[in-house]
């Protein structure tokens, strides 16, 4: 997988998004007081609170950020009865506290908690509206809140948040795994919030780098529920097959999705065997059915229910091919390009 | 080390706490000062040193009354046994502690600890019955805590050891079986599993590769299990277990993700190790964990480092899993793993041209022919000099046999002999070009290669087989002198050998088609005497019923039929249509109307039997024991039974997509309405059509589309095939293609291909992917090849009429594949074929009249295109002499001779002919004409003046010679 920062800049301006990602993900903040609970209040007051400056030298400074350039901070402190505005540039600084972290504890329990959605998405909004700002100012380790908050927002159907926090995010990242992650999470963006042909284009471009027995599948399921919703279920089939060939024991997202994608296509394609072996496999290998795909939903099959380019040619090979070419002599084109194929997309 | 830090806190409580309640005297001090010398030295982990001191206390002070105390060689003696073991003093060590065993029995606090290293001591001095007991007793203090089981494994390894391998088995099974998940229980079974390996106990081996939920995401020692599951897989591959192989390679990861999956379980196991370490006290098994992580940690580095430094296995993995998925009927994953390797150009040629190879397999398998010449094509040519070329080829030939594509089988292994006609498979591949010659109905080539076959290869294996299926061809051909005469040559050949049962019943088949019945009834009474339990027993069987019948003996005949089991499947059913033919012969020589009425009965009686028994796999012709148990209630004036039987079938079947004979119901029908009504033809025909409307009608309300098309397709028969009707449209309107059968298909494909080929094709698609094996797929060739033939491919159009002339001689359209087929050779250039075939058609009874006038036309074209214009003259002067009953052939024919007669420099005739065409009031009404007439002007006018006159004084007198 490439571990280098992916560039999005040509996909946002094609789709104008970038204002509104940003605004989405900063959506109703104003009217979030009104709305939500006693303690969220109480949280988010505490956001709104002075943060903490840790410069170089070992000094600390806490006051509010009353200007922000990428360059240099200035910061209101209380002094006394008054107060004094001083300016740091960022290179003094070694790291920003902000008021909050001790809250960080019960957003990740709201996280785990399906009925706490409608607190712990506000919750997210206002720490990226707090810290923001200052990601540059940030470790990778500080960076992580928003990488959740990117796959959090995912698994919540909030696509276009999650890709306008991964396209904020993602710059200051340099750790391999967590790149592989955000940009997973840009491929599952672009395929929940409609933008198909993105998705699918990214699926291939995403698969093409893929490790066949590494542990996602996503770029196949992606591609494989893209081609069974339009209802090309051969290509379907064989694109969720892939992943399923080579898997092995160690774990890999979303092969759940590709075996159930295998076996609906593998039905509509009338195989014989393929839906019913599939089937028993996935179960015998722990699986669930995928009910939380809205395609996959309520089809479980029977064994869920039961119990339990052209190449520029030499001259040699133009003359070897003025007759209808024999089956040793070498190809006019590049063989292999030209074989009938059902892994190439 | 942890030891250490245990022994410190020991040693506190043993100087400062029980000794120091000793009374004060003399020696004690000294005493004192040699326990804290040896408190300091097994504190420092030096043993040597701490064993001199407790020596000393053994020695120097071993008269002192405290030494002698109880409580003192209760804290000492392991101390001192411990040291001695640690300094290598086995032996002075099992005496220490197996005196403190004897001593201190019930002592609850340090006998592990001594039963541990008592038995480490025995395990050191090869005493391993002692050792083995000795851990035993430790397992029997505490069974359930987690130190039992590291001393199991202690004791199971002693035991594989000393080659007590069942034991050492059930110890390790009773571990993984008491032991919660974890470290431990995970441990016991991969040692067993390994040991099963080693040991050869492939079964056993496999049930706990299969049986375990390995973890293989959290256990340690992952490249044991990686390599043991990669050579049980191979086992297994070996053994055709191929579901059970693809669960092997399924826990191997590939290379570089076991790398690095290891090097993560390296760490996490270290990490394990320093948490535990700093918790358990040496007494609470602190000394065990040190050891066992110790070595786990060793063995983990060592696993690690030999990975590392191994030769990448994946691709052999893939190459593996994708075969067991090949063989285990999974060619799609097969498919996925040999493409994505055939196409890594990181892969050497050799492994790429592997996997192509295995990829060609895989498709061959999927069953897309297509692709899979495709691929076999790729692989010539990515890998010409791969000497698993030729083998690709031969298994592809094979795989189009299998399919029944018999002419891309014959291309296959034309390509194979042409270019590899000295491999090792090039005998059975030119054998089975002939035989695949023969399956299409092509004699001549099949018995070419069958004596090509014979002469090159007298030696091999398939020799005699050659020999049959060489006067086989014979029979084919319907030359059943020749067949019988190599037959009988053969038969001394063979005896005593495989072929010599199929040889006699092949003789005994070949008298009963000469119609010698006696002679066939000898050979075929021999051959089931001599060979009752051969494959063509039932055969032989249904054959003496058909002598008997041909010899008249009736009823003999029908108990050889009735004698037949259900078990011999068509061949079974083939003798209930036989013996009820016999009934109705018998029924109706019979005079005595009793009689009659007898063999009625048992008519009727047979064909209930036939449609109620419950033993019969696949019940055919259906409707034709309805027909016969409706005629039969006819015959015995019970027509509202009959009709009953019909409407019954009709509605149970009418509808079923599956229920082929559908067709035969209606008609059966048909035909006993005809008996029942006293009306003339064209008013049963009104009255049935009236009830087939109404049939439709009602097929129509109660979505019953199957029904209608079939209702439809019967009409549509109804109705000369050249008069134009909307029925085949009506169906195409308003039955989906997936409801209708096999045979609507194909007739609807048929009749439409001429002018609507592209709404033909929809159809011919239909029956070709959801009906290759229906014996209705002879429609689907006579599509495509009208497809090919509107395309001008006649060559591969000519394959498929020949497919279809060898599978279907019977069809309907038999004759018209005939006349296309003709057409196919003379388009490509084997006028004497096309002529042969041609005259074979004019021999045909069945195929007088407009088949006849056709095949004429025909064979006039291909002498004219064979360049020989005198003698296609008169072929096609024939046909307008004999045929003017079929005004557009005849004046087809007038076109084609008068053109003829112009290119052989007669325009007189030439004009003369068109003359005489256009004077027929008939011909001069068709499209045609028109033609005619320009060219009879064209000619008139290149004539010389007189020309004609000469002409018309030769016919005057021509006339009136015939008039005198």
């Amino acid at each position: 997988m490439k571990s280098e920062y992916f560039i999005l800049q040509k996909v946002w301006q094609l789709a104008g998004l970038l204002g509104l990602l940003y605004l989405l993900i900063l959506s109703n903040t104003t009217s979030l007081q009104a709305e939500d609970s006693l303690e969220l209040s109480k949280i988010l007051a505490t956001l709104e609170e002075p943060l903490t400056l840790v410069l170089k030298g070992g000094n600390q400074q806490t006051g509010r950020v009353t200007d922000w350039d990428g360059e240099s901070i200035r910061i209101e402190v209380s002094l006394g009865g008054g107060g004094a505005e001083l300016s740091f540039s960022k290179d003094d600084i070694k790291q920003i506290i902000f008021p909050g972290n001790e809250f960080l504890e019960i957003l990740y329990e709201w996280k785990q908690d399906p009925t706490q959605t409608e607190n712990a998405m506000p919750l997210y909004r206002a720490y990226y509206q707090q810290r923001g700002p200052y990601f540059t100012l940030m470790s990778e380790s500080e960076l992580a809140l928003f990488v959740s908050y990117a796959e959090y927002a995912l698994e919540k159907n909030k696509p276009l948040r999650a890709l306008a926090m991964i396209n904020a995010v993602s710059p200051h990242i340099q750790e391999a795994t967590v790149l592989n992650r955000l940009e997973e999470g840009l491929l599952l963006g672009f395929f929940q919030g409609g933008m198909r042909k993105e998705a699918e284009a990214k699926a291939i471009d995403w698969i093409k780098e893929a490790d066949p027995s590494g542990p996602s599948a996503l770029g196949w399921r992606l591609l494989a529920q893209s081609k069974y919703e339009n209802e090309d279920y051969e290509k379907a089939f064989w694109t969720a097959l892939f992943p399923v060939a080579f898997s092995n024991q160690m774990p890999k997202a979303h092969l759940d999705v590709c075996y159930a994608l295998a076996i609906l296509s593998a039905e509509e394609l009338h195989l014989k065997e393929e839906p019913e072996r599939l089937a028993k496999e996935m179960r015998g290998r722990g699986f669930t059915w995928p009910d939380y795909i809205e395609i996959l939903k309520d089809k479980a099959p029977e064994a869920f229910t039961i119990g339990a380019a052209p190449k520029l040619l030499s001259e040699t090979e133009v003359e070897l091919n003025l007759e209808e070419a024999p089956i040793q002599n070498p190809s006019p084109l590049d063989p292999i390009e030209e074989l009938p194929t059902r892994i190439n997309f | 080390m942890v030891i250490t830090r245990a022994l410190r806190a020991f040693l506190f409580f043993a100087t400062f706490g029980a000794l120091s309640l000793l009374p004060a005297q003399e020696n004690i001090v000294t005493l004192q000062e040699t326990l804290a010398r040896g408190q300091a030295a097994l504190a420092a982990g030096d043993y040597a040193s701490a064993l001199t001191a407790f020596k000393s206390i053994e020695t120097t002070f071993g008269r002192e009354p405290e030494v002698k105390e109880k409580i003192f060689r209760l804290t000492i003696q392991p101390l001192h046994a411990y040291a001695a073991l640690q300094s290598g003093e086995t032996e002075t060590a099992i005496r220490l502690f197996e005196a403190f065993v004897q001593d201190f029995p019930d002592d609850r606090s340090r006998l592990s600890f001594v039963l541990f290293n008592l038995a480490r001591a025995y395990s050191e001095v090869d005493q391993k019955n002692e050792a083995i007991e000795t851990y035993r007793r430790f397992v029997a203090i505490d069974p359930n805590r987690s130190e039992a089981a590291l001393a199991t494994l202690e004791a199971v390894r002693l035991m594989f050891e000393s080659a007590r391998d069942d034991e050492a088995f059930q110890a390790l099974d009773n571990v993984y079986a008491n032991q919660g998940e974890g470290l431990l229980r995970t441990k016991a079974r991969l040692m067993a599993l390994q040991k099963a390996l080693e040991l050869k106990r492939i079964e056993q081996a496999r049930q706990y590769m299969l049986e375990t939920d390995w973890s293989i995401d959290e256990m340690p020692e992952l490249t044991v299990l990686t390599f043991a599951a990669l050579q049980m897989g191979h086992e297994l591959l070996a053994t055709k277990e191929y579901a059970d192989a693809i669960r092997c390679y399924r826990l191997v990861p590939p290379y570089d993700q076991l790398i690095a999956a290891q090097a993560t379980r390296l760490e996490e196991t270290r990490a394990l190790f320093e948490a535990r370490r700093q918790s358990v006290g040496l007494y609470q098994g602190g000394q065990f964990w040190t050891q066992f992580y110790t070595r786990l940690i060793a063995r983990l580095e060592a696993q690690l480092k030999g990975l590392r430094e191994a030769d990448d296995y994946s691709a052999g993995l893939y190459l593996s899993y994708g075969q067991a998925y090949l063989l285990a009927g999974r060619p799609r994953e097969a498919w996925i793993l040999f493409e994505h390797l055939a196409r890594d150009p990181k892969l050497s040629k050799q492994q790429q041209s592997e996997a192509h190879y295995r990829w060609i397999l895989a498709a061959i398998q999927v069953g897309v022919w297509e692709d899979a010449y495709k691929i076999a094509k790729g692989f010539g040519r990515r890998f010409p000099d791969s000497p698993l070329l030729p083998d690709a080829l031969y298994l592809l030939g094979s795989a189009h046999q299998e399919a029944r594509e018999y002419r891309d089988a014959i291309k296959v292994y034309t390509e194979f002999l042409n270019r590899h006609i000295d491999h090792t498979l090039a005998p059975r591949t030119l054998f089975l070009r002939g035989f695949n010659y023969n399956l299409m109905n092509q004699p001549i080539e099949a018995r070419s290669d069958f004596e090509a076959f014979i002469e090159r290869y007298p030696s091999h294996m398939l020799y005699s087989e050659a020999l049959l299926w060489r006067a086989l061809t014979f029979f084919s051909e319907r030359d059943y002198t020749q067949t019988l005469e190599a037959l009988d040559s053969l038969a001394s050949e063979v005896k005593g050998q495989r072929l010599e049962p199929e040889v006699a019943y092949r003789q005994a088949a070949t008298l009963y088609a000469m119609r010698d019945y006696e002679g066939a009834l000898a050979s075929i009474q021999q051959y089931l005497e001599k060979y009752p339990r051969h494959s063509r027993a039932d055969e032989a069987r249904v054959l003496l019923g058909d002598i008997q019948m041909g010899r008249g003996e009736l009823s003999m005949a029908r108990a050889i039929f009735m004698a037949i089991d259900p078990s011999a499947g068509h061949l079974y059913t083939y003798a209930v249509f036989q013996a009820g033919k016999i009934l109705r012969a018998v029924a109706g020589d019979a005079e005595d109307p009793k009689q009659r009425e007898r063999f009625l009965d048992a008519q009727l009686e047979h064909f209930q039997n036939y449609l109620l028994r419950d033993d019969v796999r696949s019940r055919e012709r259906i409707s034709e024991a309805l027909y016969w148990i409706g005629w039969t209630h006819l015959e015995r004036d019970e027509e509202d039974a009959a009709r009953e039987v019909f409407a019954q079938a009709l509605e149970l079947y009418g509808d079923a997509i599956d229920s082929e004979e559908v067709p035969n119901i209606i008609d059966a029908f048909a035909r006993i309405e005809k008996r029942l009504l006293e009306v003339g033809r064209s008013e049963r025909e009104a009255r049935l059509k009236a009830w087939i409307e109404l049939e439709k009608f009602k097929a129509i309300e109660a979505d019953r589309l199957t029904y209608f098309a079939r209702l439809n397709l019967y009409l549509q028969a109804m109705v000369p095939p050249d008069d134009p009707t909307n029925l085949i449209f009506e169906i195409v309107e308003n039955v989906p293609v997936e409801r209708i059968d096999a045979e609507g298909l194909g007739r609807i494909a048929a009749s439409l291909v001429d002018k609507y080929p592209r709404v033909a094709e929809d159809y011919l698609i239909a029956l070709e992917d959801e009906y290759p094996d229906s014996r209705h797929y002879s429609f689907a060739l006579y599509t495509r090849a009208q497809l090919l033939m509107q395309k001008g491919d006649f060559e591969e159009a000519r394959w498929l009429l020949a497919q279809f002339r060898a599978e279907s001689p019977m069809h309907p359209l038999s004759i018209d594949v005939t006349l296309d087929y003709a057409e196919t050779l003379t388009q490509t250039g084997d006028y004497e074929q096309a002529r042969t075939v041609l005259e074979d058609l004019l021999r045909l009874r069945q195929a007088k009249g407009r088949p006849h006038a056709k095949a004429l036309l025909a064979l006039s074209r291909n002498t004219e295109a064979a360049g020989d214009l005198k003698r296609a003259v008169p072929y096609a002067q024939r046909v307008y002499n004999v045929y003017r009953g079929y005004p557009e052939l005849a004046a087809e024919a007038y076109w084609m001779s008068a053109l003829q007669f112009e290119r052989l420099g007669d325009p007189v005739t030439a004009y003369k002919t068109l003359d005489e065409m256009l004077s027929n009031s008939l011909m001069a009404k068709l499209a045609l004409a028109n033609e005619a007439r320009e060219k009879r002007l064209a000619l008139l006018k290149s004539l010389p003046e007189s020309a004609l006159d000469e002409t018309v004084a030769e016919i005057a007198k021509l006339r009136e010679e015939v008039s005198e």
